[in-house]
């Protein structure tokens, strides 16, 4: 008997003691509505993100390809944005304010993109380096003029040009003009990246001093210098086939630029997922910060869950951490790592399109769409892995199983799943005392379902209770807390919504 | 002799293009199956039969009889109430940003499987003669 109780003690203490996540707690629909709701915004189709300047002025994002500011009630189309991806679930993503707007007007934003990876790039063979086919082909002036200008150029962007306005350029008197239009149309605005404009200029300054000066010792700074110019070209490397570029896919980038008014300058971007692909699955995104000056973003699996999540070495499936600046922090889990992309902070994700910040418990908060069933929220720690695909409460679109695991030592349990999915997007907590019975709460929006989902949480974080918000409202794109605390909710096809508590 | 080894070549040429142009429908169905689970499959699911009052199913329906009707919604995207097989679906089709190839073999792949039967191929250059406004 004894032993039968010893028994007993032991297997509930082993059941109690595993960290399972909570899931299955009902779905309630409040009886009481204390609050009502209006339209800030209208007309949006899918409107992605959404970022507040202040109380009345705020960036939206619609994921065609549109950023618009919204000041005192009136939209204005923001114009400089690079060209937008559009496929499946690419498009113009998140957008983010700087938590330092005040001084630098600067703000970033997530989006597909086809520019191509730098990795990507296939080096010229020795007998034809960047260098001989400029010395062999571009004898006009008019080119030469250009090459100083846009030192970074590949070769095919070069021969395309010629092959489109050779002759005309000859007689032209600015051929840096027509150079500018040409890769304006035909190619990305991220040749005025400015960084990179930057550190040409230094290095061929270094290199013509080396020159003038006699090479001598100097001879393998030059060398070094030089390695560093073709890198930086080869991430320009535009390649056309036959008047038609060959279109290779894309990937998520984030793009930090400075908002003007109505206009993005100083385009910069700052970090772009590899390695490109067409699928159209997966891309995130969304952008949260910190307040230690760090930023972090995410980048879906990319529709390729059996090679990206869990490789260290490719982007996909993962949270990353970057300094406000578009640098990499050296205190990232993974920066000593070799071989390892030096921006990522979590990995082992599938496609997290919320994202938000517990003032707290100073900590990232995400949530990601599962396969069928196990859909998760995931409290971000540096270096962890939250299984994809090796472990997932979730189950293949066709029915079929994509492993009977959903927990393994080493790899994080969800905070919540939800099964079946919500399919969210967008997540808030309620920080502010506007709506007193919502306080601390979080908030996730349900594309499937159609409403917001409020948590509510016990003293030890856990989800103790879930109610349904916004019955009907439609496609809950995005959910987000305003500067003043009001809760601001994106729904496709209509707009932006104000919650408003009932007086 | 020359000019009718020209002619002769030109004429090749011109029988390779189309054939390489039109592949074969089984290819263009793999193509498609591709296409399909990329970016079709979450909704119109895996055996093709959507989900009742939510998305409408590509399997025995009416709404493909239309072809131009069919590609069009892929191509451009589609909103507002239609009519499924006398059922009325008010939902969104985003635009999915795919290449007139790919519309060609994901409409093959669909016009083909769960049972749909279609005669002809539809081709890239098919797609491409369908524009926003029919």
């Amino acid at each position: 008997m004894k032993i039968l109780f010893l028994k007993i003690y032991l297997l509930t203490s082993i059941i109690f003691s595993c960290d399972q996540p909570k899931k299955n707690i009902e779905l309630e629909t409040p009886k009481k509505i204390n609050y009502t709701y209006k339209l800030v915004v209208d007309s949006l189709d899918i409107p992605w993100g959404l970022s507040f300047i202040n109380k009345n002025d705020f960036l939206i994002t619609e994921k065609l390809g549109f950023m618009y500011r919204v000041k005192n009630g009136k939209k204005y189309q923001i114009q400089g944005l690079p060209p937008v991806y559009v496929r499946g679930q690419g498009g113009l993503l998140d957008v983010a304010v700087s938590p330092k707007f005040k001084e630098t007007n600067e703000i970033y934003f997530t989006v597909s993109t086809e520019v191509d990876s730098y990795n990507d790039f296939d080096i010229p063979s020795e007998s034809q380096t960047f260098d001989n086919y400029m010395k062999n082909t571009l004898v006009q002036d008019g080119l030469n003029t250009i090459r100083k200008k846009y030192p970074f150029v590949f070769k095919e962007t070069f021969r395309d040009f010629v092959e489109t306005f050779g002759e005309e350029l000859i007689n032209k008197r600015d051929p840096i003009e027509k150079f500018q239009l040409f890769l304006d149309v035909n190619y990305y605005p991220d040749i005025k990246n400015q960084y990179d404009l930057r550190r040409i200029e230094q290095i061929n300054k270094r290199i013509n001093q080396i020159l003038m000066s006699g090479e001598g010792e100097s001879k393998s700074e030059k060398d070094k210098l030089k390695s560093e110019l073709r890198d930086i070209q080869s991430r320009y490397s535009f390649i056309p086939q036959n008047g038609k570029r060959k279109r290779k896919g894309g990937h998520t980038a984030l793009y930090m630029a400075k908002l003007v008014d109505f206009e993005l300058k100083n385009l910069k971007m700052i970090y772009k997922g590899d390695y490109n692909t067409k699928k159209g699955q997966h891309w995130g995104s969304r952008i949260a910060f910190d307040n230690k000056g760090h930023i972090f973003f995410s980048i879906g699996d990319r529709g390729n869950r059996d090679v990206n999540p869990q490789n260290l070495s490719r982007d996909g499936g993962k949270i990353y951490r970057l300094n406000l600046d578009g640098s990499i922090p050296d205190d990232n889990p993974f920066f000593g790592l070799p071989e390892s992309r030096k921006a990522i902070y979590s990995y082992g994700h599938r496609n997290p399109q919320g994202m938000v910040y517990n003032k707290y418990t100073n900590k990232i908060w995400t949530h990601e769409h599962g396969p069928m069933g196990g859909d998760e929220i995931n409290i971000i720690k540096p270096g962890k892995n939250y299984g994809w695909p090796i472990i997932t409460y979730g189950i293949n679109y066709s029915g079929t199983i994509i492993t009977d695991k959903t927990s393994m030592e080493g790899m994080e349990q969800p905070l919540y799943y939800w099964v079946p999915s919500i399919a969210p997007s967008g997540m808030a907590f309620s920080n502010s005392d506007i709506y007193p019975e919502w306080k601390n709460n979080l908030f996730v929006g349900s594309l499937k379902f159609q409403y917001v989902e409020m948590l509510s949480f016990n003293n030890k974080g856990e989800v103790i209770k879930r109610s349904k918000i916004l019955e009907n409202i439609g496609r809950v794109r995005n959910v987000v807390e305003g500067p003043e605390g009001y809760l601001y909710v994106s729904v496709v096809g209509k707009g932006i919504f104000k919650i408003l508590p009932k007086t | 002799m020359k000019s009718l080894l020209f002619y002769l070549i030109i004429i090749y040429i011109g029988i390779f293009n189309t054939l390489y142009i039109n592949k074969p429908l089984e290819q263009s169905m793999i193509e498609g199956k591709e296409i399909y689970d990329d970016f079709c499959v979450r909704c119109h699911l895996d055996n093709g039969m959507g989900e009742k009052g939510k998305n409408p199913p590509l399997a025995n329906s009416d709404y493909l009889e239309n072809i131009d009707k069919t590609i069009q919604s892929i191509k451009f995207g589609l909103s507002g109430p239609i009519w499924v097989n006398g059922e009325i679906y008010d939902s969104v089709m985003e635009y999915q940003g795919l290449d007139d190839e790919e519309i060609a073999d994901v409409v093959n792949y669909i016009l083909n499987s769960w049972g749909n039967k279609h005669e002809q191929i539809i081709t890239e250059e098919k797609v491409s003669s369908i524009d926003e406004s029919i």
